[in-house]
């Protein structure tokens, strides 16, 4: 009973499209699989997942070579130090990724910020292209990322106990060792789930994208193109399926993966 | 022994037979956090070989002090010397210390066979080496059968033994154990006690055990200290501290103790003084050397007579009953004197053809004077 409203809702709201949006995939012209065979046979849509697959893997490299420092200091850090840190996160967290899509768009354009500084400190004598190219979406992709790669870090972090470290101290393993050994290990729950939260989000990506531009548009951005410049509804539906599945794919794929490892901590 | 602690440095091992322990001494070391001094200045000397406990409430700095020997927190002054090498700049990793934690420590992503070769592939030894050490360390702690487990598939009792046969499996001349067995049940905690100390005698390290259980220290440890407040308060072997405390807070943290606070020492003769209380009793007592101007009479339940045989005693007073028990073993009477505040607790072997006295009967107690120390009181 307690269920009924809210399963009413996932049914009215997002199962019932997801299935319009699969069925009107077969709804081409040429036949039920042919917008199917249109995204296979178009180089540029296929580009275009590529592309996007591969953007999401740099992003999530990025976000979690860029996060696990900050995660490691806040999760030390006490008192004052840590609300400010906590507020760091979460503001940009707060804030509307469109905004901050716009403001990276001020900030690398032609005449942004970045490029007016670097010309008045003579470090450029032309402005550099920044927006609008692969860079540009990327920084941006990463910076908005950022808190839910953190936060997913943090949370595992918080959970090491810090005797954990004292006794791989004693017993004989340097800092680094003590790093990789034990403090690694024991926070990949967390690196896990966040490189899981961050490269599912990438891959569907839209406003930063669409806004920043690149080398090829994400998919996401494709499927808009089609929809709203081609009204060919059919073949922005199967670009969405085949987004939808690979999603899928891969995150059965990561649990799978995890269960085994956890398989092995319950004993071989 | 100099040349033994020098060569210990990291990657070397001697066989695993016959390693003695070290010698520890905290000269005047400190502890401080800004305002707040957790540890005052403290001097201390552990003996190659002896098994040491520091026990006291929490707070009392009895776990700063194995912190700083440990290399977890940095001494606001002094030195700490092992075998006569101060290590306070040693960083932890180089110590060659075992360790055995409170809550055990063992990393949860390792099996139980690879936390216990842990330090030994820190110690860089070959793959053959560690299995074949590893292995006698887990005949050690008769564990034989469970190396390929995880530490969260063993009992309590289990986990304290690898964590164990972790901390001395790479042979250290000094072994320090927080609260080891804080986490376990009553009846678990006796039998790890005996294993303990057969381990600790076959091992033959300096072990430095810190507990907040006097029964627990009294039982393994050869000398103990006393702490209070981030100080030393007494140090002496289980039954000096117990039968001869020198302070008001020594008596009561080991054992039951009854205080008759002493108005005037009456006479001095030798070890004995003769004291009017501050309830008009003139009573005779050991006087240890330690001075101190406010005293008491400190008095152990066990040491009490009552009845009859208690007219024979050199201290010998006619109190009443204020309250009697039977606990397991024992008859525990609350008996109050004549002009003192409180009651005097004394404690009886019970058995059949004894009589439990009822609330308010008049008894005769006594006890001789060597039966009786002057304390300070605070």
């Amino acid at each position: 009973m307690l269920l009924a409203a809210p399963l009413t809702l996932l049914a009215l709201f997002f199962l019932l499209p997801l299935l319009t949006v699969f069925g009107q995939s077969f709804a081409a012209p040429d036949g039920p699989l042919g917008t199917y065979a249109r995204v296979a046979g178009d180089s540029a849509l296929r580009y275009s997942l590529i592309y996007t697959f591969q953007t999401a893997a740099i992003v999530t490299l990025a976000a979690l070579v860029l996060s696990y420092p900050v995660a490691f200091l806040i999760s030390r850090a006490q008192g004052r130090w840590l609300v400010i840190g906590m507020v760091l996160v979460l503001v940009p967290f707060w804030t509307s990724a469109v905004i901050r899509s716009y403001a990276w768009l001020v900030l690398l354009q032609r005449r942004g910020v970045v490029n007016e500084i670097m010309l008045a400190l003579g470090l450029i004598d032309r402005p550099l292209r920044l927006a609008n190219t692969d860079l540009g979406t990327h920084v941006a992709m990463v910076q908005i990322m950022l808190p839910f790669m953190i936060l997913p870090l943090l949370s595992a972090m918080r959970g090491i106990d810090p005797s954990m470290l004292r006794a791989a101290a004693i017993l004989g393993a340097n800092p680094w060792r003590q790093f990789v050994n034990v403090y690694l290990p024991l926070s990949t729950p967390g690196v896990g789930a966040g490189c899981v939260l961050v490269f599912i989000s990438t891959l569907g990506f839209y406003i930063t994208p669409a806004l920043l531009g690149g080398s090829s548009p994400m998919i996401a951005v494709a499927i808009e193109q089609q929809v709203s410049r081609l009204l060919d509804w059919p073949l922005a539906s199967a670009l969405a399926t085949v987004l939808l599945v690979l999603t899928c794919a891969l995150f059965m794929l990561y649990e799978r993966l995890n269960r085994r490892l956890a398989g092995a901590g319950e004993g071989r | 022994m100099n040349d033994m602690s020098s060569s210990q440095a990291l990657g070397t091992f001697p066989d695993t037979s016959r390693t003695r322990g070290a010698r520890v001494e905290f000269d005047r070391v400190s502890k401080d956090y800004g305002e707040l001094t957790v540890l005052h200045e403290t001097s201390l000397t552990i003996e190659a070989g002896e098994f040491f406990a520091l026990i006291g409430p929490s707070g009392s700095g009895k776990s700063t002090l194995l912190g700083v020997l440990a290399g977890f927190v940095p001494p606001s002054y002094g030195a700490v010397k092992v075998d006569g090498t101060d290590i306070v700049a040693v960083p932890p990793y180089r110590r060659n210390i075992g360790m055995v934690f409170q809550n055990y420590a063992l990393f949860p992503h390792m099996s139980v066979a690879e936390n216990i070769g842990f330090p030994l592939k820190m110690r860089g030894c070959g793959k053959g080496e560690i299995a074949e050490r590893v292995k006698k360390a887990l005949a050690m702690v008769r564990l034989e059968a469970l190396g390929e487990r995880r530490p969260a598939q063993l009992s309590g009792g289990q986990q304290q033994r690898v964590a164990l046969a972790r901390a001395a499996v790479y042979d250290p001349r000094l072994l320090l154990m927080d609260e080891p067995l804080g986490a376990l049940d009553k009846n678990l905690r006796e039998e790890m006690q005996d294993e303990i100390k057969r381990f600790q005698r076959a091992f033959g390290a300096t072990v430095i055990y810190v507990t907040h259980d006097q029964q627990e220290a009294a039982f393994l440890a050869d000398r103990l200290a006393v702490m209070r407040g981030g100080m030393l308060e007494q140090i002496g072997t289980p039954r000096q501290l117990y039968e001869m405390p020198g302070t008001h807070f020594v008596a009561s943290f080991l054992g039951e103790a009854s205080l008759l606070p002493v108005a005037e020492i009456v006479e001095r003769h030798g070890r004995e003084v003769t004291v009017r209380t501050q309830g008009g009793l003139v009573l005779r007592a050991l006087a240890p050397s330690r001075v101190s101007e406010r005293r008491a009479v400190c008095l152990r339940p066990e040491n009490i007579a009552i009845g009859a045989s208690a007219r024979e005693r050199d201290n010998h007073f006619l109190g009443v009953v204020e309250e009697a028990v039977f606990t397991t073993g024992t008859l525990r009477y609350r008996v109050r004197l004549p002009g003192t505040d409180g009651a005097l607790t004394v404690r009886v072997p019970s058995h059949p053809g004894i009589e439990l006295l009822p609330p308010g009967a008049s008894v005769d107690i006594g006890w001789d004077a060597t039966m009786a120390v002057t304390i300070a009181e605070e």
